[in-house]
């Protein structure tokens, strides 16, 4: 069965009459974001199923629900009075029985005023016309049951979810946690239902047969009343038994749901792992580099400071100095001669003449010392107390508080500045010797010390921007961001805990149901042993067959189970195979993992049967979309599955460009015919080149597809169309 | 009498024309002087607290690179803070020698004016003061109107100015 074309009239953002004409292969709609690809797909829906695919519920809504907004919304703002209708015409053709189908959905809503009437029309009308291609006319079938028969012949229910999918219902079509998603694919490849009943039948008889023998036990009993006792008993163990096997089985569901749930967390764990060490790494560094931001602001503060505080001002001044100096000692100089002149004039009048020293020379402090130590600190020799040296030491002092006198002074000066000039002397001297040698030294030692830390800051702030990008790599790889990851760890964490408390519970009722067995065996030894005379051959024999029929018919069950899984899995692999083949990734292989619940799990596991851990977003939906296009392939042994289009919208929006063009080589090998709504190609010219000319890629028709709205016209639908553009 | 007494009880001024430069380099907050702190005026890209301590760098300036140059009467002058209020006292002594050291002031001579000299003097030694600090402005503002990414992107700025003379 192929599409030949649909037709579409005031549907959506499809104002106008439009039509895309279809062939086998794969057809493309390329358009970008919002540009009417997601809208062509709900309008080959809305024709067999009358719902459209509402994003925002992710689900899909009827016609009653959506009403007027089905048609175009330039449409409804041209009209003024009337009635305005969507319609969506597709023409299927069945070459092989050489059926043309034509499904026409349509519906009207009526204008009042130039706003749509509340409470319109919440009924959409299909038409299907059935005809014989040799024919140009058709028959109009009217019933519904026969409408819903021609539908179900052009894409049957149970091939659906399989054929026609959103992108983003790939996960839930192939969930995996859901324990029905593998027996309902199981279902397309063959009918389980059948060797199921074959179980039922084989259970039911046994217990029969089963019933009949220990009533003849009973009634052959030597003491009736032991043996009722004793089958009273057995009865109890039984049920025990079986309550147990109940629980055990609950418990073993528990294990297996923790392992899905363990499994599925657990292709992300790695990536969380690595997001939550990149995370701890960058409070780390963010805490060192607080803490060195905040020492350089300090060291900067103090490499300011230490200006004025550790006198860096004064950086090469010392000539002034020296200049200073020599002012003060040429002024204390002349100061001194005409203090002597003064003095020796004096003292010549009053007889004693004597050699003096300048001023304060030596100080005071130091006259004193010589006295203490009695020693002369110039020569050297010693000066014992009350000897003439040590008096003449003690005279100088006398002498020199004298001519300390002011009285000496004012007698020539009008001023003494001396002491100020000598404080400044002081200052510059203890400037010099404990400030100048080291300015050159503390000044290197502060710039090596800032830009070591400006060094240690940067590098710092490196190490946080590249483990944001190692982040960002990773998110951008799967499906966890920063926020989750710290989540997905503890919720890892939590059900491997779960795990291991359901296996030890698993364990307790595996010894229970063990102990059951035994008491059960005895029961029935010692009601064996009551038993007077034999039990029929005939009774013996057909509980022992109708007991291995059971055995076979749950074996055969397992067996065409296992066999369709493995096909399935086989299937999945040779489609993941082709799909990953442009790609250098490391690629692995699907397994379908048996879970102790019966239920079915995807892993990849490498050449030795490995588990490969790590994949991320782009490889599971890859695993799914492999599987999907396996119960379409495996199928296909009775060519039925071939007859179906697939119709998919931005099936490949988690894909790089390889998976792209492989999924296209894919879906060439599965389908005869395939329509396909893609953003992938919009840009990316070489893509789409690859795309167009690839040998391996059987490619139909291809469109791009456009909005007709100016800049001006962008803040609303009102002159809305679509421009369909065919590229071969 | 007393002569650096006398003289760090004067307060001395700079030309108005430099308000806005010492504004760019200097916390003015709280009144004539500025009462930041160290790392807050780092933080708002000051390299001086007070006003006097951007003056006390232009004086030493302009004595380093023997840049004298007087405050013309066509401009408002700004008079601040004592001498005797500027910190640390070890280097406003120092500064004080230094003006001393420049000036032709006979230290014997200065022992034998009257004191009316004395003061005309202390004003002398003031204005020589005030007109090193005016040669300094003037380099920090030629060196800002040539290049002033010079001050933006080195931490260095006015130790290098210092330093590079």
């Amino acid at each position: 069965m192929i599409i030949e074309k649909i037709e579409i009239e005031n549907f959506m953002c499809y104002s106008g009459y439009n039509i895309f004409e279809f062939c086998e292969g794969i057809n493309v709609i390329i358009g970008d974001n919002a540009y009417g690809k997601s809208k062509l797909y709900d309008a080959f829906y809305w024709v067999l199923y009358d719902q459209i695919f509402v994003s925002e519920r992710k689900e899909f809504v009827n016609t009653a629900i959506v009403g007027s907004e089905l048609i175009s919304d330039k449409v409804k703002y041209e009209s003024v009075d009337g009635e305005v209708s969507a319609s969506v015409s597709i023409t299927f053709n069945n070459k092989e029985q050489d059926r043309v189908y034509v499904l026409r959905r349509t519906y009207t809503a009526k204008i009042e005023g130039g706003e749509v009437v509340k409470n319109n029309n919440k009924n959409s009308v299909l038409i299907v016309i059935d005809k014989e291609m040799s024919f140009l006319s058709g028959s109009l079938i009217d019933d519904e049951n026969q409408k819903q028969l021609i539908i179900n012949k052009i894409l049957p229910r149970n091939l659906k979810r399989y054929l026609w999918f959103q992108g983003e219902q790939v996960e839930s079509i192939i969930d995996f946690n859901d324990q029905g998603a593998l027996t309902s694919a199981i279902n397309v490849l063959s009918n389980m239902s059948y060797y199921e009943t074959i179980v039922n039948i084989a259970k039911r008889t046994f217990d029969e047969v089963n019933n009949e023998y220990n009533k003849k036990l009973r009634n052959q009993s030597r003491d009736i009343e032991q043996s009722v006792k004793l089958d009273n008993q057995k009865k109890t163990a039984e049920q025990g038994h079986r309550n147990t096997k109940v629980y055990l089985d609950q418990t073993k569901e528990n294990i297996a749901r923790a392992e899905e749930k363990c499994e599925l967390l657990f292709s992300k764990v790695a990536d969380a792992e690595a997001i939550s060490k990149f995370n701890q790494k960058i409070k780390k560094a963010q805490d060192e580099l607080a803490e060195l931001k905040k020492l350089l602001d300090n060291e900067n503060s103090n490499f300011i400071r230490a200006l004025f505080q550790k006198k860096w001002l004064l950086k090469g001044m010392n000539s002034i100095g020296k200049e200073y100096e020599e002012k003060f000692f040429r002024y204390d100089k002349n100061k001194l001669e005409k203090i002597n002149k003064k003095q020796i004039l004096s003292e010549l009048t009053s007889g004693t003449i004597e050699t003096r020293l300048p001023i304060n020379v030596p100080e005071p402090i130091y006259v004193k010392e010589m006295l203490d130590k009695e020693r002369c600190l110039v020569c050297g020799r010693e000066a014992k107390k009350d000897s003439d040296a040590w008096k003449a030491i003690e005279e100088l002092l006398i002498t020199k508080k004298n001519t300390a006198d002011s009285n000496v002074n004012d007698q020539i000066f009008k001023n003494n500045f001396r002491e100020e000039f000598y404080m400044l002397y002081r200052n510059h001297i203890s400037i010099e010797d404990n400030k100048m040698p080291f300015i050159e030294e503390e000044i290197k030692d502060s710039i090596i010390c800032r830009r070591n830390l400006k060094i240690k800051i940067i590098d710092l702030q490196n190490i946080i921007i590249e483990q944001n990008e190692k982040i960002h790599e990773i998110i951008g790889d799967s499906s966890i961001d920063c926020k989750s990851a710290e989540h997905i760890l503890n919720e890892y964490a939590v059900m491997r805990d779960k795990k291991e408390l359901y296996i030890l519970e698993k364990n307790k009722w595996e010894r229970q149901i063990a102990d059951y067995i035994l008491k059960i065996e005895q029961l029935n030894t010692e009601l064996g042993d009551l038993v007077k005379g034999e039990i029929p051959n005939y009774l013996i024999e057909k509980k022992k067959i109708l007991s291995d029929f059971l055995d076979i018919a749950t074996s055969t069950r397992d067996r065409v189970f296992n066999g369709l899984v493995s096909r399935l899995e086989n299937e999945a692999n040779v489609h993941y195979t082709s799909m990953t083949k442009g790609n250098q990734a490391t690629r692995g292989k699907i397994r379908l993992k048996k879970l102790p619940n019966g239920n079915y799990m995807p892993e990849i596991i490498d050449d030795e049967g490995r588990v490969m851990l790590g994949y991320n977003t782009g490889n599971l939906i890859l695993i799914k979309l492999a599987t999907i296009m396996a119960i379409v392939s495996a199928s296909s042994t009775d060519n039925k599955v071939k007859y179906y289009t697939l119709i998919t919208d931005a099936p490949f929006s988690v894909f790089g460009d390889d998976y792209t063009i492989g999924f296209c080589k894919a879906v060439s090998m599965v389908y005869r015919q395939s329509i396909i709504m893609s953003k992938e190609f919009y840009k990316n010219e070489a893509l789409k080149i690859q795309l167009m000319n690839d040998s391996d890629i059987n490619i139909g028709r291809v469109y791009m597809i456009r909005p007709s709205s100016i800049e001006c016209e962008r803040d609303n639908r009102n002159n809305l169309s679509t421009i369909i553009e065919s590229l071969n | 009498m007393e002569l650096i007494k006398r003289l760090k009880e004067r307060s001395p001024e700079y030309s108005a024309v430099y308000e806005n430069l010492i504004s760019i380099f200097t916390m003015t907050q709280g009144g004539r002087a500025g009462s930041s702190s160290d790392s807050s005026a780092w933080a708002q890209g000051k390299y001086f607290t007070t006003k006097y301590e951007i003056f006390m760098y232009a004086a030493f300036l302009g004595i380093k690179s023997k840049y004298r140059l007087p405050l013309t009467n066509n401009e408002k002058n700004i008079s601040f803070w004592e001498i005797k209020n500027w910190q640390p006292v070890e280097l406003v002594n120092y500064l004080i020698m230094s003006i001393l050291t420049v000036s032709d002031i006979d230290f014997n001579q200065l022992e034998e004016l009257s004191e009316d000299e004395v003061e005309k003097k202390i004003t002398d030694l003031k204005k020589i003061l005030e007109e090193y600090a005016n040669g300094g402005f003037d380099i920090i503002r030629a060196k800002y109107e040539d290049n002033s990414t010079y001050f933006e992107n080195n931490d260095n700025c006015f130790l290098d100015l210092l330093s590079n003379l």
